[in-house]
């Protein structure tokens, strides 16, 4: 989620990208990492097409979503962003299933 | 007694592009700089010092990773949640001053072997990319 924009932004995970961060499921291959889909994103994770008009989202994501790297006040932080990126995909019209926030 | 340990490649081996990742080029490098590993792989090491981007595809042997995991100069800490199956990492070098939240909900800091060991190098890599890696995953 782009908070200057106020866009979303989706790639195929294994999308192949000119950066050092390895694919691990080919790990011959750099692919994109979050980080370098937006400058400015407020949230991250991970997202399933599971039906029509429908999503199935994650906070999966070392950058931007669950990270216990972060000191405890910003990972609660997290979690109000990650409702507002679930409030902002509602409001397009999708039909999401957000697994909670948390570790995958 | 000295401690033994099963690192075979099966369990801890691990892509030299992951383990750039997981460990951070200083400590991999470090290690591959040995002598001894020198001596034991040899065709392997010369195929890493190719800059052919297929060279991160390389698989390291578990027993090389697992010495990269004790080294000081390795990026991550890790942490594992008392459900037995989550594994969290922590930047080393912090750009803040207050604990990772993993110290702060309960996570027991063990050490990159260790971690290497319980839970698998595919773990390890997940903890970094994804937040949280599972026990054995693969």
């Amino acid at each position: 989620m782009d908070g200057v924009r106020q866009r979303s932004h989706f790639v195929p995970e294994q999308t192949s990208w000119p950066t050092s961060w390895p694919s691990m499921v080919n790990p011959h291959t750099a692919v994109v990492s979050h980080s370098k889909l937006s400058s400015s994103a407020y949230a991250g994770g991970e997202a399933w097409r599971t039906g029509p008009n429908q999503l199935t989202i994650t906070s999966a994501s070392g950058a931007f979503g669950y990270n216990r790297d972060l000191p405890a006040s910003l990972l609660a932080q997290g979690g109000v962003r990650y409702n507002a990126v679930v409030d902002f995909l509602r409001c397009l019209g999708l039909d999401i299933t957000a697994v909670p926030f948390g570790p995958r | 007694m000295e401690k033994r340990y099963d690192v075979s490649s099966k369990e801890v081996g691990l892509q030299f592009g992951l383990a750039l990742t997981v460990f951070g080029e200083d400590a991999v490098r470090s290690v591959l700089r040995q002598t001894k590993w020198h001596e034991r792989y040899s065709s392997l090491l010369a195929k890493l010092e190719s800059m052919d981007a297929k060279v991160f595809g390389i698989s390291l042997p578990g027993e090389v990773v697992f010495e990269i995991a004790g080294r000081d100069e390795c990026l991550y800490d890790f942490y594992a949640d008392p459900d037995g199956i989550h594994l969290y990492a922590a930047a080393r070098k912090r750009e803040w001053t207050d604990p990772p939240a993993a110290e702060v909900l309960g996570d027991k800091k063990i050490s990159a072997q260790d971690a290497l060991l319980a839970y698998g190098a595919i773990a390890l890599f997940a903890a970094v990319d994804k937040g949280s890696g599972l026990k054995g995953e693969k």
